[in-house]
């Protein structure tokens, strides 16, 4: 979970959310020319070519409360984030399985999961709580359409 | 028209959620009019990466839905607001697992790439959630449904998902490096397998000995196809002669094979010579 323990070390370094706005653009954009490369790696994970020699560690899920902190790009982009990030982790669980081989570390796809289903969480408390009924329902529309 | 009352007081100012939400916010007495509003902007480019944007927050990809406050115009912010009302879509949120297969062998120029995604999901939608999200220049998207793999145990059925194969055709050709973390592993495993499945094969016949003794292939069929003729023979007088002369008529060749594979399968009742 190598993006999403980055952004979190960057979430609980940066306390204001003007910092971690700024952050995440810098981050953004240095994510962007990376990017410009192969979008086929991006189902591959970062750093990690050889395995066995040291373990890895991966950080935690993303919390409610530090979610609640966030504004609505942010969080979109995070979501976006993770949605790579489960896409990338299903990818290697079935390239591995598929050789019978064994998929280290699976419990990273439900962290994966349950953070994007916090994010909706706060999206939809924050649109339960919005006052006028119709900007209300527009965000509720926003955030669960398929 | 009355002109639209755009927060002004919220802007900026509601520090809770960001500029984001509130400058979203229009307020539009009137209602909106979707014959007022035309814009070019694709469901794509609402969720491209924010590379692609400015460096402030408000014309970032994602929240690019609406413009800077200063560019937007009365419609344009109004049709952004109502976007579920026109006839293109708007995804916010978009959830499409894909499971990359992995590509054949020589990995420097991938023309085609296979993907696994949930039944549900149409040509169109991987086609933008790959352009979009990705970055792959597609051309072609060819889909087929597959079941999962059902197994039995007992009364029970235990079937794996069924799942949507896609076969994507890119425009230009794209490159992958085998030190990618699993690739290498997998190429290991396989050839590992390989070279189990060669070794096995080579070793197969000089392990198995005749049933004779005899350390050669041998096949059931060998004695049979030597008394061949002579059975064949046989066949032709015992359909010639009637019914008791059918035993004797097989000839001393069709009675020993016979011999022989009854003691080679004395549990069957089949007759298994054609003399017989």
């Amino acid at each position: 979970m190598m993006l999403v323990s980055r952004v979190l070390g960057r979430v609980l370094c940066a306390a204001s959310k003007s910092e971690s706005f700024a952050t995440s653009a810098a981050a953004a954009a240095a994510d962007s020319a990376r990017k410009a490369q192969n979008p086929l790696e991006e189902f591959f994970e970062v750093d990690r070519s050889t395995d066995e020699e040291k373990p890895v560690v991966y950080g935690r899920g993303w919390k409610a409360s530090e979610l609640r902190l966030k504004s609505w790009d942010d969080l979109q982009k995070l979501w976006y984030v993770l949605l790579k990030e489960k896409n990338m982790l299903m990818t290697q669980r079935q390239m591995l399985h598929a050789q019978n081989l064994r998929f280290p570390h699976p419990e990273r796809i439900p962290k994966v999961r349950k953070s994007m289903c916090r994010i909706k969480h706060v999206l939809t408390e924050r649109a339960i709580a919005d006052p006028d009924p119709r900007r209300s329902a527009e965000m509720k529309r926003m955030i669960n359409a398929l | 028209m009355k002109t639209k009352k755009l927060n002004g007081e919220r802007r900026g100012g509601d520090g809770e959620w960001g500029k984001a939400l509130t400058e979203r916010d229009v307020e539009d007495e009137e209602g909106i009019r979707v014959s007022d509003v035309w814009r070019p902007r694709s469901p794509e480019v609402r969720h491209r990466e924010m590379g692609e944007g400015g460096t402030e927050p408000s014309r970032l990809g994602f929240g690019a839905r609406r413009t800077n406050a200063s560019t937007s115009s009365r419609a344009s912010e109004s049709e952004e607001e109502m976007g579920s009302r026109l006839g293109r879509r708007v995804i916010h949120f978009a959830n499409l697992p894909i499971k990359l297969l992995l590509p054949s062998p020589p990995f420097d120029s991938i023309r085609e790439i296979a993907l696994k995604t949930i039944p549900s999901a149409s040509k169109v939608e991987i086609r933008r959630v790959l352009e979009s999200l990705y970055g792959f220049d597609v051309a072609d998207v060819r889909t087929l449904n597959m079941e999962g793999k059902k197994t039995k145990r007992g009364p029970f059925l235990a079937a794996k998902p069924d799942y949507k194969k896609a076969y994507v055709t890119l425009r230009s050709p794209l490159s992958l490096s085998p030190d990618l973390f699993p690739v290498k592993l997998i190429f290991e495993e396989r050839e590992r397998i390989a070279a189990a499945a060669k070794a096995a094969a080579s070793r197969r016949p000089a392990v198995v000995e005749g049933e004779d003794g005899r350390g050669e292939r041998k096949h059931w069929l060998d004695e049979r196809r030597r008394e061949e003729p002579s059975g064949y023979r046989g066949k032709r007088a015992a359909a010639a002669a009637v019914g008791v002369r059918r035993r004797g008529g097989g000839g001393r060749g069709g009675r020993a094979k016979k011999g022989q594979e009854e003691s080679k399968f004395p549990w069957s009742s089949m007759r298994l010579s054609e003399s017989a």
